[in-house]
């Protein structure tokens, strides 16, 4: 899967720029996100601008690094959601668990403030 | 609308899913439906159900087969998805989200049989004659 990396000063900001992240695609994306973890990066804002369909194995691989971020002392928010992801997130009451915000300089704002 | 029906079949595998939704759009984009939350989704229900299958029934293996057979009526889309990998019966019974406010105890898979409940009118699982079939009923309201 091909993502963007852009570090804004102690924020990773990860933006896939393929539309879909699903079960034949979500593994690679989160090898690659972890990839980034592991170098360090701690504070991390996926942005979703691009996405279009997330199934619940993309879910599972956002929990996956929520989960991955929390116990080292991190975290993850998400920003710039497209309509038919939100309503999976709203489904499935990931909406509650995740913080989301409508835009990237909001999200990292976020980190910058703790 | 007259009803009709479509038989698509295909390999088990996952890299197949996002051609498999824009053959299935494409059958029904050419009907009456004209609604983006419908087709997304049977998207959604599509994907969950062949990944189900793939994962689960065929163990991740390809060279399998699985079929779907389409069918439009004026008033619903019966989808119809055949393997004959192994019986999976129970994991179609647990239609309930695990809700925890603990991070860690929040479960990473099982959301793919809630989402088809949640979002077809019918789903029903059934196996016979070396066959599991996945039944799947949304009407357009």
């Amino acid at each position: 899967m091909e993502i963007e990396f852009t570090k804004k000063d102690l924020v990773l900001v990860v933006k896939p720029l393929e539309k879909n992240i699903e079960a034949g695609n979500s593994r690679d994306f989160k090898s690659k996100v972890i990839e980034q973890i592991d170098q360090g990066n701690k504070k991390i804002v996926i942005n979703l601008s691009k996405v279009e369909f997330m199934d619940s194995s993309g879910l599972g691989c956002l929990i996956s690094l929520l989960k991955q971020l929390a116990s080292h002392q991190g975290a993850v928010a998400l920003c710039d959601v497209q309509d038919p992801v939100k309503r999976i997130f709203s489904l499935t009451r990931l909406n509650q668990v995740f913080s989301i915000f409508p835009s990237e300089d909001e999200a990292i704002k976020t980190f910058s403030s703790r | 609308m007259k009803s009709f029906s479509v038989k698509i079949s295909f390999e088990s595998r996952l890299d197949f899913l996002p051609m498999l939704r824009k053959i299935i759009r494409s059958i029904c984009s050419d009907q009456v439906i004209n609604n983006e939350n419908f087709f997304h989704d049977i998207d959604l229900c599509l994907n969950e159900a062949v990944t189900n299958i793939i994962k689960h029934a065929y163990n991740n293996e390809h060279d399998h087969e699985i079929e779907i057979i389409l069918t439009l009526s004026a008033t619903d889309l019966f989808i119809k998805i055949l393997d004959t990998g192994a019986r999976n019966p129970r994991a179609y019974k647990n239609h309930t989200l695990k809700e925890t406010d603990k991070i860690e105890e929040l479960g990473e898979s099982g959301r793919g049989v809630f989402i088809l409940n949640e979002l077809m009118d019918e789903v029903i699982y059934k196996t016979e004659e070396k066959k599991n079939t996945l039944s799947m009923r949304k009407f357009f309201k």
